[in-house]
Formats: C-alpha cells, sequence, structure tokens
C-alpha cells in the first residue's frame, strides 16, 4: 500500500513537472519590482527545421528584458517573458498567440519566417492586440496588408534590394546575373524591385534566370552546375539558414567562388555563418544587421552579453531584431506610461531607441524600425572563429521607403 | 546545345541518384524481406551523417566511412528488436511505429549533437577537381557513384553467391518455408534489418560532405525515398536503382532547362506513376 501510493506520487511529480517544463515554458527574469510582473509574449521556433535559431530569438528578447529591468522596469514593474514555441509553422502560430494572450501578456514579439509570421500579424489585426514582428521582411505587410497593431524591426524587402542595386550597380565587371533563392516571398520581392531597379539604372546587365528552390532543399549540385553553364558573373544566393552551409560546401566543390562573384542575402550573418566556421570562402558579398565585430562599445557589451548565454556563439541579425522589438515595445510602454493598447501604439509610432548599432527610429508611416544594413565582403580575421566582413558601407534612412513611396505602393495595389 | 553542360549535369544526376538509391535500397530489402514499411530510413541516413560527422572530427573521413554505417546497423539492430511484437500484427502499427521512432530519433540526435547545423570536410584530394572535356569537374561526385556502384555490386554478389544471399531470397519468397527449416527467421530479421539501415548510414556517409547536417531533415530525405521506392517498385531492388537515376538525371536536366519546374519533378513523376501503373514501373507482376 505505501509502495504504490509512493508510486502515485511520484508519477504525479513527475507529471506536474513535466507540465512545467514543457507546457509553460515560461522565462521569470527575476522577481517583480513592486506588484505583478509586466508579462512580454516571445514566439520562437524553438523546434522544427529552424530549431538551430531558437536560441538566438529568445536569447534577444532576454537580454532586452533584462536591460530594462536593471534599470527600473516598466511603470515599476519587473518585467518577464512568456515563451512559446511555433515549430515555425504557420498552423501553429495562432494557437500560441492565443496562448500567449490568455497567460495576460500585454503584447507579442515574434516569430521566425515571413509566411509564420504573416499569420501571426493577422492575427494580431483580427485580435486588436500588439505584435512586435522581430523577423519579417515582406513589403506587402507594410502596405496592402498594412495593420497598425504590427510594428517591423526586421529590415523591409526594398531597403535590402536597394542595397543590392546601389552596390551591384557599381561592378563594372557583371555583365550577367542568375538568381537562386529559396521560394519564399520575400527573395520574390527583392527578385522583382532589384530587377526594376537594374532595368532603369543599368539595363546593359542580363539577367540570365531565376531558380526557386523549396526553403528546405539540401541538394543545390544540378542547380550550380546548371547554372555555371550559362556562365553568369554574378550570382545573387537567397540560402540561408541550414541550407548555406549546404550551398557553400556544393559550390565549392564546382568552384563557384573562382568563377563568379556571389552576394549573399544572409552569408554575412553569423547565425548562417557559425556552422561553418571559418570554411566560408572569402569575397562572398553581403548585407548585415549584426555585425558582431562592429568595433563600438555597445556592440562589445551586446556581443558579452549574449556569450554569456550562449557559449561560442556571436550575436546575430536575429538576436537583434528580437531584442529591438522587445525593447521597442518596452519604451514604447514607458513613454505611455499606460498599458493602454491605442496609447502604446501612439507612443511606438515615432519612438527612438538606442541599439547595439545605433539609435534607430520607427517609421510611422510603415511601423518599420529603420535598422542600418551594412554591405561587406566575407573576410576571415584571427580573432574570431566565423567569418566577418570588410569594405563595409554602411545604409540607413537612405534605403528605407519614404511615405511617398509607402502609399505609392498602396495605391497600386 | 552545350554538350559538355549535359555531361556534367548527367553525372551529377546519377551521383544524386545513387545517393537515393542507397537509402531506397534498405528500405526494399526489409519491405521485401520482412514485410514491414520503415519510415525511419531517413532518420539512419541521417544519423549516418552525424556519426561521420563525429569520426571525421576524431579519426577522419575515411574512417567515418567504414565505421559511421555500421554504428547505424548496431542501433538498427535495437530497433528491430522493439519491432518484433509487431511482425504479426497490421503493416500500419509497423508504420506508425517506425515514423515514431523517426521522431525519437530526429529529437535524440538534437540531444547528442544540438541543434546547430553540423558540417564535415572531405580530405583534400577529394575535393579537388578533374578535367572533364577541358572543364572542371568536381572528383567528390565520381567518388560517390563509384561507392554506390561497388556496392550495388557487392550487394548481387551477396544476394546471388552466398549462403545469406540464398536464405534471404527463400525469406522473401516463402518465410514459413525458411522457418520450417529450422533456421532461425528472427535472427534473419535482425541481418537483413540491420543491413537495410547500415544502406542508409552509408548514404548519410558519402552525403555528409556536401551538406549542412541537420537533425530535421529526415522527412525530406524520406521523401526522396519514398519517391522512387513509388516509381521502381517497392519490392524491386533492381526497379529502385532504375528509379532512382531516373528522378536524379530528370532533376538534374529539369534544373538545366525547366529552371522554374525543375522542383515538381520527383513529385509528378510519382503521381503519374501512382496513377497509371502503382505496383511501379520494373515490378513484373510474378515479382
Amino acid at each position: 500500500m505505501i509502495i504504490k501510493k509512493f508510486l502515485f506520487l511520484l508519477i504525479a511529480v513527475v507529471l506536474v513537472s513535466g507540465l512545467f517544463i514543457t507546457g509553460c515554458n515560461s522565462t521569470t527574469t527575476s522577481a517583480p519590482a513592486s506588484g505583478q510582473p509586466l508579462k512580454v509574449g516571445v514566439i520562437a521556433s524553438t523546434s522544427g527545421f529552424f530549431a538551430a535559431m531558437g536560441e538566438y530569438m529568445t536569447v534577444g528578447s532576454q537580454m532586452a528584458i533584462d536591460k530594462v529591468n536593471a534599470s527600473g522596469g516598466v511603470m515599476g514593474r519587473n518585467v518577464e517573458m512568456v515563451v512559446r514555441d511555433d515549430q515555425a509553422d504557420p498552423s501553429v502560430v495562432t494557437q500560441k498567440a492565443t496562448e500567449l494572450k490568455a497567460a495576460g501578456c500585454v503584447a507579442i514579439v515574434g516569430t521566425f519566417m515571413d509566411g509564420v509570421a504573416a499569420v501571426l500579424n493577422q492575427w494580431g489585426a483580427d485580435n486588436k492586440f500588439i505584435i512586435g514582428d522581430s523577423t519579417n521582411t515582406v513589403l506587402d505587410q507594410r502596405t496592402s496588408k498594412f495593420s497598425k497593431y504590427v510594428f517591423f524591426h526586421q529590415n523591409v524587402s526594398l531597403a535590402l534590394s536597394n542595397v543590392f542595386y546601389k552596390e551591384i550597380s557599381k561592378m563594372d565587371d557583371v555583365k550577367s546575373i542568375y538568381y537562386l533563392s529559396g521560394d519564399v516571398v520575400v527573395a520574390h520581392d527583392i527578385y522583382d524591385s532589384f530587377w526594376k531597379s537594374m532595368a532603369k539604372g543599368k539595363p546593359s546587365v542580363t539577367n540570365l534566370g531565376v531558380t526557386w528552390v523549396s526553403s528546405q532543399e539540401m541538394d543545390f549540385s544540378s542547380v550550380i552546375n546548371a547554372i555555371l553553364a550559362k556562365n553568369p558573373s554574378l550570382i545573387i544566393t537567397g540560402c540561408g539558414g541550414p541550407q548555406w552551409p549546404a550551398f557553400i560546401k556544393q559550390a565549392q566543390q564546382f568552384g563557384v567562388f573562382q568563377k563568379c562573384k556571389v552576394v549573399a542575402m544572409y552569408g554575412l550573418d553569423a547565425s548562417t555563418s557559425t556552422p561553418l566556421g571559418k570554411d566560408t570562402p572569402e569575397g562572398i558579398y553581403g548585407v548585415i544587421s549584426c555585425p558582431f565585430w562592429l568595433d563600438t562599445p555597445e556592440m562589445k557589451a551586446f556581443q558579452t552579453d549574449f556569450a554569456a548565454k550562449v557559449k561560442d556563439q556571436y550575436v546575430n541579425d536575429l538576436t537583434l531584431n528580437y531584442y529591438n522589438a522587445t525593447l521597442a515595445l518596452l519604451e514604447s510602454i514607458k513613454k505611455a506610461n499606460s498599458l493602454d493598447t491605442d496609447k502604446i501604439i501612439t507612443a511606438w509610432e515615432g519612438i527612438s531607441i538606442n541599439t547595439p548599432v545605433g539609435t534607430v527610429s520607427m517609421d510611422a508611416w510603415d511601423h518599420q524600425l529603420e535598422v542600418p544594413i551594412w554591405w561587406g565582403t566575407t573576410k576571415n580575421v584571427s580573432n574570431y572563429s566565423v567569418v566577418t566582413a570588410n569594405n563595409m558601407v554602411k545604409y540607413q534612412q537612405d534605403v528605407y521607403p519614404t511615405k511617398d513611396d509607402i502609399n505609392a505602393y498602396k495605391t497600386s495595389k | 546545345m552545350d554538350w559538355v553542360a549535359l555531361l556534367r549535369q548527367l553525372i551529377v544526376g546519377i551521383s544524386s541518384g545513387m545517393i537515393t538509391f542507397l537509402g531506397a535500397a534498405g528500405v526494399s530489402l526489409v519491405v521485401s524481406g520482412m514485410s514491414l514499411m520503415n519510415f525511419a530510413q531517413g532518420a539512419f541516413m541521417l544519423l549516418g551523417a552525424y556519426v561521420c560527422y563525429t569520426i571525421t572530427r576524431v579519426m577522419g573521413f575515411w574512417w567515418a566511412l567504414l565505421i559511421a554505417p555500421l554504428v547505424v546497423a548496431i542501433v538498427g539492430g535495437i530497433v528491430e528488436l522493439l519491432m518484433r511484437p509487431l511482425y504479426k500484427k497490421n503493416m500500419l502499427f509497423q508504420l506508425i511505429l517506425t515514423m515514431g521512432i523517426a521522431f525519437v530519433m530526429a529529437d535524440g540526435i538534437q540531444l547528442i549533437w544540438g541543434t546547430l547545423v553540423k558540417t564535415v570536410t572531405a580530405p583534400v584530394f577529394i575535393s579537388r577537381t578533374f578535367s572533364l572535356l577541358g572543364t572542371p569537374f568536381p572528383t567528390y561526385y565520381v567518388l560517390i557513384i563509384v561507392i554506390a556502384c561497388l556496392f550495388a555490386i557487392g550487394m548481387w554478389l551477396v544476394f546471388e553467391k552466398t549462403k545469406l544471399g540464398m536464405i534471404f531470397r527463400a525469406i522473401i519468397s516463402d518465410r514459413e518455408m525458411v522457418g520450417s527449416l529450422g533456421i532461425n527467421v528472427n535472427k534473419l530479421y535482425s541481418i537483413m534489418f540491420m543491413v537495410g539501415v547500415w544502406m542508409s548510414g552509408l548514404a548519410g556517409v558519402l552525403i555528409a560532405p556536401i551538406i549542412g547536417i541537420s537533425s530535421q531533415k529526415s522527412f525530406g530525405i524520406l521523401f526522396s525515398i519514398m519517391t522512387v521506392i513509388v516509381i521502381g517498385g517497392i519490392t524491386s531492388m533492381r526497379g529502385v536503382l532504375y528509379a532512382a537515376l531516373i528522378v536524379g538525371v530528370a532533376n538534374a536536366l529539369g534544373s538545366l532547362y525547366l529552371p522554374w519546374f525543375y522542383t515538381l519533378i520527383p513529385g509528378l513523376l510519382m503521381v503519374i506513376v501512382l496513377i497509371l501503373r502503382p505496383e511501379g514501373l520494373f515490378v513484373r507482376s510474378e515479382d
């Protein structure tokens, strides 16, 4: 009898513990300064195809919350992060958002992948619930599908394609370009606007074609060989995440980097380049929002805080985006001095925040945070175990769409 | 037409097809001999790649080529023990169990190796290029074809010329008869399953140096395997070989001539075969 009772208790304890570990998944930063803690919902992809990146996301939000708590919290209350995993799956994300709303979160920061974020943003619009969108880059989210409840912290596709156009059009030896990317909306956005700009500004450059691969494709060999048969002087690739090492490994086999220039949308970012260590070839062009090697006290402090939480890795765009989204939300609540949704929205529109990449502002017309975008060329240096970049050129206000641009896009849609 | 580009693309397609063949041949062998559809084959292939990653770091790639498939076979042997209670049950139970095993293996891999994508560096001399009609071509893709062909010939010799092969063929034809001869069928099942997953382990090792190894990839691999199984015929290893080559080459030529469309080719071929000849293109009625 005693053994039975003991077993029952043991099972009960294990089950309850399991519920806490797997179900709630809540991370409390510290004890509240006064009153109940202010809860911020964070949706990240901590399992599924992009599980490798989930930690970068949650750590970014945690770092922002730690910073705010260290300076007294928000409205006299400490901030607490409540995490949910959407597995980068659009069919899961709304359920997780509903859970976070029910848990009393004031807003949600997230999520990863444009398609999943679009579903979350629609949920925010439908439920009149504030979303700090952390990674969405798609233009129509800022134009035809604009919602006052959603704020964007990843650079918009148009800004990226403007940087590509400005830099590639300077390369006199580039006569022809092939485009290879995962079949995602942002890649189509960039492709369309880049070639629109090229047709106007440098029509002599030939568009050799485009291949859209599945976003989970790992075998690029036949595609790479087919592209080389067309003899391009430059390849633009939108392969990111787990695809990037596969692309690099196979491109090296075929001598791509000796035969033509390569521009990578994500190859400079540590979240993408870390698996390759120093095996990333030098001389690849690309863009980055969070160059961890930046020689500024703010970036060094950001990297130090990050390294304390994620061993042997470097801070990256995902971390910065989650950090910025969380910080912007909390600063907006402070500015509004209220938890009223409309007051927070008004405060968020036009807010400026100090980030590891400098002071950045939120555009009121498209709810876009104007994060700097650096163009650079991959370079291995002894201080770091992953590739960095040199010949850096910084872009910011000059590449983001103006109010008129956004209105024009809205009208054209 | 650029004939050199076409030839290069054919070699890439054959190489890709041979990798899929290694994974699919294991499924075909296990289905033929044990009437068990192993949906965990993709996970075993991935395990091969991860074990290759670890062994390569310690002992080098060639040792990994030898040891990693054996490690996968041993894990397969343990998994086979778990499946024994379901052998006499409906195939649906086995299918669900192997799917569950695939999920458990993916999570187990993540637990051991972490979520970060891993990469394997092949020895320098097989990472070089050679001159193919005046244009450089990567040696590694030819090596894949050579190793897979050696394997196919080896398998054929084992099946046709050895006692073990004879017993395997007997099991495929009439397992009750083999059991009545006093042969330990359970032991043979274990060997057969281990050989089947050893093949996917080998495929995992061969593909490791040219991909980023991610624990979430097993169902993508499984889809490629199932495509050639359906096209070739589920119980015909020869058919699986032909189908793997057809899909590999069709995919490669598609990416050269139909870059907008080529990702649909394997799925489209599978659907057409399922509609017109559901038993597979290369299965004779007596098979």
